[in-house]
């Protein structure tokens, strides 16, 4: 083919993105407003990224249903991060060129961080779904939903020395921020700590845990995401070692697909903690996300949906006392909302950082029990 | 306007990248897999002086392109040792060895965590904070990157380069010491991505590894590739495609619940479309 053919490719493709973000409906006006929303939607953390975008529509649903926001409309935006810091940047930069959205929703630090700098020049607030704090530290506009590592592993590496859960303590973790905070929350409460790292998306624990054991180490701290707690508890249970596992959440760290793949003994004990309502499962949000998507229902699924639903509707109480495209509203206004409809037993923020309320849990008899 | 801007610097700064790597690939026929990995180096050290030493961006840069052309004549030195598909090999794992020191050598690059609150550049007291003054710098070291390709091509080292390509033994036999000139081509390239890693740094603001995995090389050898190898034209073009395909897909109306998977694969296709009917790419002399 000739060269020109290339070049008119190269054009067709220039002028599609131009057409097509002219196309695009500018909102940000009197008469809608608007949530722009970066999540992995492909790639490794799709798996929590397509649940957690998932219950985010299901409350824009519900809010429209019940007739919007001081009657007018919301609409919510999604773009692919691919948890990609430049894939991050670029889906702001078409959002806010595209839409100009009242308020952001990110999901995880990296992509946060990356796309940092572009909410602060727009002035634009946003929730980061995050374990650690680097974002919210650096970003007056960002507010911070989700566990925090640092405290909740200090907070649980505290409470198993109470209980004298172990004699010599390892961390099992994966290189990246949130293990990184979590790790810091452990060092706060226990100095001497065995440390075991290994890169995201490794399939092999077995090489790690008989480090674990040939050391002497009886229990390990992590935070670990789907579907590492499934290749985790299995390749225990076959190797058979007697280590203990404190983890983070509780239902990111057992779930029904961990209780197929391990076995009883193996999960026995385990520690961990979580900010989800005791009867969560139970819950008319949770059976209603499983009927929608059967096929989701051995994963923590339903988790990651709360926690976008939670994000809405916070956001929603946040913009309430706003018009439709007054950002700075929503940023005031987000520091002091306290009447969010949670389902994940939060209550607004403090200091741009979501309050949650913790509880210990052991697993004990295939369930997970309160210990506090 | 402010997507387009930023669309136009991220081509500029593949386009850096793209050109870099055509001149070890396209025009001396060294399959490396090390571009991403001293497009880390220099990101990373521009970071860290900028950050760390409080350094302006200039300065960080040029130290950023010398530690880089350090890295680069330690690493060429041994992968000069190889040969064909061994020299791709190598370089694949040099790639793994510089991402796996990123990841874990915490005390300087803060391991996962990244380099966050990069400063944007300045130049005589005026900071170029917003993304039209950054576009016209990043253009600036995309045209002088080009220019520089360009020279190298049309003088007798290119010629020599490519004649290393096409037959080293012959072109040894002359006398001509191939694996100097090897060195020096792949020194020039790494410095060029270290030049790019720093304005990347800058740019973006943030930097963690994963931005300089494997996957990095691979995209950069694919612009070059769909451009068209010993082609600098090709290596810009290629840039430009690449970058705009993925945002283009973005407009396409997919249903939300399958629209970033369709678009991966729609992505793929073309790129497979393209490759079946134009082998040798946009504008390229011959196919690897």
């Amino acid at each position: 083919m000739k060269k020109s053919f290339w070049i008119i490719v190269i054009l067709v493709v220039v002028v599609l993105v131009g057409y097509g973000l002219m196309r695009q409906k500018k909102n940000g006006t009197a008469e809608e407003y608007t949530i722009g929303a970066i999540v992995p939607l492909s790639g490794n953390t799709a798996s929590v990224g397509v649940p957690f975008s998932e219950g985010m529509k299901i409350a824009v649903d519900e809010i429209n249903e019940a007739g919007g926001i001081n009657g007018k409309p919301v609409y919510l935006y999604f773009q692919d991060g691919e948890f990609s810091g430049t894939k991050t940047v670029s889906a702001a930069e078409q959002l806010i060129s595209a839409h100009n959205p009242d308020v952001f929703d990110v999901l995880f630090n990296l992509p946060a961080q990356a796309a940092s700098s572009v909410f602060r020049n727009a002035e634009k607030p946003f929730l980061e779904w995050d374990y650690s704090r680097s974002v919210v530290d650096a970003n007056p506009f960002a507010f911070k939903t989700g566990f925090d590592a640092k405290t909740g592993c200090e907070e649980l590496v505290r409470y198993a020395q109470t209980r004298h859960y172990y004699k010599k303590l390892g961390v099992l973790m994966s290189k990246t921020p949130y293990n990184q905070s979590c790790f810091e929350g452990v060092k706060n409460a226990e100095s001497n700590v065995n440390e075991y790292w290994y890169t995201f998306g490794s399939e092999d624990f077995k090489t790690l845990l008989g480090k674990v054991y040939h050391d002497g180490v009886d229990a390990v701290v992590l935070i670990p995401i789907d579907p590492e707690p499934v290749r985790l508890f299995k390749q225990l249970r076959d190797l058979g070692y007697p280590i203990k596992v404190i983890c983070a959440t509780a239902s990111e760290c057992i779930y029904p697909s961990v209780e197929s793949a391990a076995s009883p003994k193996t999960l026995e004990g385990t520690l961990s903690v979580d900010f989800l309502p005791k009867d969560f499962f139970q819950s008319e949000f949770s059976r209603a996300f499983e009927e929608k998507f059967p096929n989701q229902k051995d994963h923590p699924s339903v988790t990651w949906a709360a926690l976008g639903y939670n994000d809405v509707m916070t956001i929603m109480s946040a913009m309430k006392s706003c018009d439709p495209g007054d950002s700075k509203c929503i940023t005031r206004s987000l520091n002091t909302v306290k009447d969010a409809s949670s389902i994940i037993g939060s209550n607004g923020f403090q200091d741009r950082i979501q309050d949650l309320t913790l509880r210990m849990q052991i697993y004990e008899k295939g369930k997970w029990v309160d210990v506090e | 306007m402010d997507y387009f801007i930023h669309i136009a610097i991220i081509v500029s700064i593949y386009a850096i990248l793209g050109l870099s790597l055509n001149l070890i690939v396209g025009y001396t026929g060294l399959l490396s897999m090390t571009q991403a990995a001293f497009y880390g180096i220099g990101a990373y050290a521009t970071a860290i002086l900028m950050t760390s030493v409080g350094m302006n961006f200039f300065l960080s840069l040029a130290l950023g392109a010398l530690i880089t052309g350090v890295a680069s004549i330690l690493i060429g030195i041994v992968l000069s040792r190889f040969r064909d598909d061994y020299y791709a090999l190598g370089s694949f794992g040099f790639n793994v060895i510089v991402w796996s020191i990123f990841l874990n050598w915490q005390e300087l690059t803060r391991g996962p965590l990244g380099i966050p609150g990069i400063k944007r550049p300045e130049l005589f007291g005026f900071a170029l904070d917003g993304n039209s003054s950054f576009l016209i710098l990043s253009m600036c070291f995309a045209l002088i990157a080009y220019l520089a390709c360009e020279f190298i091509s049309a003088s007798s080292f290119g010629r020599v380069l490519k004649a290393i390509r096409e037959d080293e033994e012959a072109i040894r036999v002359f006398g001509y010491k191939t694996h100097l000139y090897k060195l020096a081509i792949f020194v020039i390239g790494a410095v060029m991505a270290g030049i790019a890693g720093a304005l990347f740094a800058s740019y973006i603001t943030f930097i963690d590894p994963s931005t300089f995995s494997l996957n990095e090389s691979i995209f950069i050898l694919a612009i070059i590739i769909m451009g068209g190898l010993a082609s600098n034209k090709g290596a810009v073009l290629g840039a430009l495609f690449l970058v705009l395909l993925p945002e283009a897909l973005r407009f396409v109306g997919f249903p939300s619940d399958i629209a970033a998977q369709m678009r991966q694969a729609v992505y793929g296709l073309i790129l497979i479309f393209l490759m079946l009917y134009r082998p040798e790419g946009m504008m390229g002399e011959y196919r690897l």
